[in-house]
């Protein structure tokens, strides 16, 4: 009756990877898109989706036939102990400062706009105790609140951009096919590199007990909630205006403060809004703790990674403390997934390469 | 020489089928040797059926301290049990904490032999099986795990047995005991096993392929595995329409966010967001709180644990007396707090209201559950206002998600299992009309997975 804790199904599967592409790119892309191809921020965010293409076909051929257990013992297998270890140190470090990142906009947001009176450390103390709590319970907990968290975060967003869809003013978006297309297929391509980083999707497809429906599942749900992430940044700039909307904050989140929802028992809607926040970045951050925690278990050939949670629960902790502004962290967070990326790319060709003469000298 | 313990055999059936035999009734027996002095008794002299022979010590104590008699033949080796249980018993009663409008009124009572009787009447399914076991070092109580063997899962019997094989203790006083004994996670506050006094869920539940355990002396049979969903279940849900029941239903699961959540709720609002509230719900509430010396947060801890404390003494005293001193007490000390402005009226309501609201939920130890969680939301809001309310529903569903209950998560089926079964889903937060509950949940063996097909002419 004990599990081993180390399978997800299918459905779990398609969810984390959905919440994945989602809490990511929403966050960040839309001022991105939005600062680079306008009022058309809509249409980079599609051809984005068309460039994610690649490296989703690249996760597809390296693991579809694979039969290792881990990709660590994949990687380990095809290219050696040292490149292996070199890679996963290189992710580890990724998601440690992506997971200070995260955490950093958090207790800023909270600063900003909830708790102006409570110290920083206390809030990012107790994030980060719920966040390492969840990464410690293993990835059967994950999959389980994954498919609880989709409709913290999807109802409210659903409801709140069919109300906003009765908001917009269709001037602020009368120029969308007057941009060029240069300037749109250029924002989409590093929309792509700098928002998704796909390196995690390598770790998570080992976990699902039905890996290749899994991965063949994992094109729509990738390419589905990169559409559901355009569909939003039409309606918030055709809301806002792109001028506001790439100076703003967090501009998805932020149209619940214009919507008008019918039975107004609420006064304001900014708590729907935090609430909507903090669920998402929750979820950002405990996925990336958790990742880190598993690729350092790897690393370190260990059963268990519930210790290294607890380091790296002091690491992301002291880093969070760096003095930085949201805008830099936006930027730094754009830069760390382009360097991942492109190690991303390194990897999986590698693997290919290596896959290739195993199979011409056999 | 015949042994048995007094107020607990039933001294008309021993005069009957054991002293009348011995006195009167063997002597019409012409050979009797040492050889076949048990066939002869059998076949001639004993005038019940259920009786065995032994040489072990240890069952022949066991035996007579149950209420059977212990027969010791001159020359002979073995000792014979006849059974003769019989003891002053309470009958079948109407159930106390599970009260329906609709359906059978009778609850289990302490006699384990009535309990599986109950449930044996409303399946008479030969298939239905008792394993009966004695746990307990010194109380050797009677145990029975009640299952249809060929719907319920044989790897969760497995593990029921094992579990319950697996049980050291001096004594077994209530099924509570087996119930902590056996549970997966042992620091829930969750219940993870559904306690009941119904034998019509049981019967209900052995249907779905779930296993009970009958305990001796306890009128409360457990039924295992439980998820979340099935605590917000009753039986009466299933013999009224299921219009009506679905939105009870959903009645229910608003009750129990309510009773969880709303207290830590209003004090995350009032105490650190209130431009949340519209102004002039906001200004009546500071109108009434103006001469309240005490923080929101105190003022809600003083309302609910005095709520808490009539609660308890309602239930310690004499039914009559206990349903009085609950209203009467919570009227005149809720009023006069308000009068002396200790608190304010709408932490009245909104104390009342998270009490009343965990009434609705049918399963008491979910309540019992709801009462101790709703500290943590309070104590977490109290600290970081809507942050901690945040903190604590996710802390909570982290927990509800971690759970299992032999093998099946607790969120089943809100969250899924290998593989995917979405079927399940239908009979959760509403009740769908009886046509459509043609399968079995996953508590089934797959191949019994239908329970309702369309009769063919």
């Amino acid at each position: 009756m004990k599990t081993d804790n180390d399978k997800i199904s299918l459905r779990q599967s398609n969810i984390m990877v959905i919440l994945y592409f989602f809490c990511s790119s929403i966050i960040t892309m839309p001022i991105f898109c939005v600062f680079g191809a306008g009022q058309a921020g809509g249409f980079a965010v599609i051809i984005s989706s068309v460039f994610m293409l690649i490296p989703l076909f690249l996760i597809y051929l390296t693991l579809k036939n694979d039969k290792s257990k881990s990709f660590y013992e994949l990687c380990d297998k095809k290219v050696g102990t040292k490149i292996t270890n070199i890679f996963y140190i290189v992710f580890t470090i990724k998601f440690i400062l992506l997971s200070v990142l995260i955490l950093k906009i958090f207790t800023l947001t909270i600063k900003k706009f909830l708790l102006p009176q409570t110290p920083i450390f206390l809030t990012a103390f107790l994030m980060l105790m719920l966040c390492g709590y969840l990464a410690g319970k293993g990835i059967e907990v994950r999959g389980r609140m994954g498919e609880t968290v989709i409709f913290l975060i999807g109802i409210p967003f659903f409801i709140v951009f069919f109300v906003a869809c009765f908001s917009v003013d269709i001037n602020n978006i009368s120029d969308i096919f007057e941009v060029s297309a240069k300037e749109i297929v250029k924002t989409g391509f590093w929309s792509h590199i700098a928002f998704c980083s796909f390196d995690f999707l390598l770790l998570h497809f080992y976990y699902c007990s039905e890996r290749k429906k899994a991965l063949e599942k994992m094109f729509i749900n990738s390419i589905s909630t990169i559409f559901v992430t355009a569909i939003a940044i039409f309606i918030t700039s055709a809301c806002f205006g792109t001028y506001i909307m790439s100076r703003q904050y967090a501009p998805i989140p932020e149209i619940m403060n214009i919507i008008k929802l019918p039975p107004t028992i609420i006064e304001r809607y900014d708590l729907l809004n935090m609430f909507f926040w903090i669920i998402l970045l929750f979820w950002l951050l405990s996925t990336t703790f958790f990742w880190g925690s598993i690729s350092l278990k790897d690393i370190f050939k260990k059963s268990t990674h519930k210790f290294f949670i607890v380091i790296l629960f002091f690491i992301i902790y002291a880093f969070s403390f760096i003095t930085a502004n949201i805008s830099l962290i936006y930027g730094l967070i754009g830069i760390l997934n382009i360097i991942s990326n492109i190690f991303f790319y390194i990897i999986t060709i590698m693997l290919f390469i290596a896959k290739g003469v195993m199979k011409n000298e056999k | 020489m015949v042994a048995y313990t007094d107020g607990m055999s039933d001294r008309e059936q021993i005069e009957n089928s054991i002293l009348n035999t011995f006195m009167i009734e063997i002597r019409k027996v012409r050979e009797i040797s040492n050889e076949n002095i048990f066939k002869a008794l059998k076949e001639n002299a004993l005038t019940t059926a259920d009786f065995y022979e032994t040489t072990d010590f240890e069952t022949v104590t066991t035996e007579i301290l149950s209420g059977n008699t212990l027969l010791l033949i001159d020359g002979y080796a073995k000792a014979i049990i006849v059974s003769s249980k019989g003891w002053e018993k309470r009958g079948v009663s109407e159930a106390d904490t599970e009260i329906v409008v609709q359906g059978s009124k009778e609850s289990f009572s302490e006699c384990y032999r009535i309990n599986t009787v109950l449930v044996r009447r409303r399946i008479r399914d030969p298939k239905l099986k008792i394993k009966q076991m004695q746990i307990g070092r010194r109380s050797k109580t009677d145990v029975g795990v009640m299952y249809i063997k060929d719907i319920a899962r044989r790897d969760i019997f497995d593990e029921v047995v094992k579990r319950l094989n697996e049980i050291d203790i001096d004594a077994i006083l209530d099924s509570g005991y087996i119930e902590q004994l056996i549970e997966d996670n042992k620091y829930s506050p969750f219940p993870q096993m559904q306690l009941t006094e119904r034998p019509d869920k049981v019967a209900s539940a052995l249907l779905e392929g779930r296993i009970a355990i009958i305990v001796d002396n306890t009128p409360f049979a457990i039924i295992l595995p439980s998820v979340f969903a099935s605590f917000y279940q009753s039986s009466e849900d299933y013999y009224e329409r299921w219009e009506i029941m679905s939105f009870l239903r959903i009645i229910r699961y608003i009750a129990g966010a309510i009773a969880t959540f709303l207290p830590g709720l209003y004090i995350a609002v009032c105490a650190f967001h209130p431009s949340m509230i519209p102004v002039e719900l906001m200004l009546k509430m500071s109108e009434a709180r103006r001469l309240v010396p005490i923080s929101i947060v105190t003022e809600v801890m003083i309302m609910e644990i005095a709520f808490e404390t009539l609660r308890e003494a309602g239930i310690r005293l004499p039914s009559a007396v206990g349903s009085t001193l609950g209203i009467v007490g919570g009227i005149i000390i809720g009023q006069a707090a308000v009068d002396a402005g200790i608190v304010s009226p709408i932490v009245v309501i909104v104390v009342s209201l998270t009490g009343i609201a965990s009434f609705a939920i049918p399963n008491v130890s979910l309540v019992s559950a709801y009462r101790l969680v709703k500290y943590l939301v309070i104590a977490l809001s109290a600290c970081f206002g809507i942050l901690g309310f945040c903190v604590a529903l996710l802390l909570i569903f982290i927990h509800l998600a971690t759970l299992k209950s032999f093998g099946i998560p607790y969120l089943f089926p809100f969250v899924s299992l290998t593989p995917s079964v979405y079927s399940d889903l239908k009979d959760t937060i509403i009740k769908p009309p009886i046509t459509m509950l043609d399968k079995r949940p996953i508590f089934a063996q797959k191949s019994q997975r239908i329970r309702m097909r369309k009769r063919k002419d």
